[in-house]
């Protein structure tokens, strides 16, 4: 990559896996984190990056280290 | 659906519904029809009191629905900052697009470009309120169309 440039990268997450294994639903799961249910459908498509506050707030949630739930990668 | 977009949804219908009654009032055909200032001034401000009516109704049934705990999120936030951005660059390029055509009528009699007669104050006024309209039906649209899409950042 050349000086300066910005990389482009993906944001990956375990989300649904890891709710789906402590048995909450979308909408129970979206009222721990504080967020819309429809924040969640969309972090869990993959369609949205949440922010580095409700990233820490989900981790914490879920009880998971955050790279277990988060992932990034360099395009 | 969240209860910003359900807004924006009943919001574009309303704001299409007034911007029709004004473009009757202000149009026969393709035709601006020629208005008193005092026929304006009334109109202007019907449209406004049915405008801030139909926004108030709305937001009314709206809050009054129960959809979740949260209400309203950082996504919601985002979708909704990213649609004032697009109301706003519309209105940026549609004022601009007035000016160049009033001071070109003005500096050139001959201009090959099309032209709007806006030293006559009821196509000034049309005009100008047009724009706000449309300005206001952009956001909306780009409002629902973030939310149709997934708003991909």
């Amino acid at each position: 990559m050349a000086p300066g440039t910005s990389p482009k990268g993906r944001v990956d997450n375990r989300i649904r896996e890891l709710r789906r294994a402590r048995g909450w639903t979308q909408a129970e799961f979206a009222a721990r984190v504080r967020a819309t249910r429809q924040t969640i459908i969309a972090i869990e498509a993959g369609k949205y990056a949440p922010s580095l506050e409700l990233a820490f707030r989900i981790a914490r949630v879920l009880e998971a280290p955050f790279e277990d739930v988060f992932q990034f990668t360099l395009d | 659906m969240s209860k910003v977009e359900q807004h924006a949804w009943a919001s574009l219908i309303a704001l299409v519904a007034v911007f029709y009654y004004f473009q009757m009032r202000m149009l026969d055909g393709w035709t601006i029809v020629e208005t008193t200032p005092k026929g304006l001034f009334s109109l202007y401000v019907m449209v406004i009191v049915m405008s801030i009516v139909a926004e108030g109704v709305i937001a009314a049934v709206i809050a009054n629905k129960k959809i979740g705990d949260i209400e309203k999120d950082e996504r919601d936030l985002f979708i909704e900052a990213r649609a004032a951005r697009v109301e706003h660059v519309f209105l940026l390029v549609a004022i601009n697009v007035l000016i160049f055509h009033m001071l070109a009528d003005a500096a050139y009699a001959n201009h090959i470009f099309p032209s709007i007669e806006l030293t006559d104050i009821s196509t000034l006024f049309f005009a100008l309120f047009s724009t706000l309209f449309i300005g206001e039906v952009a956001r909306r649209v780009a409002t629902i169309f973030y939310y149709r899409t997934g708003f991909v950042v």
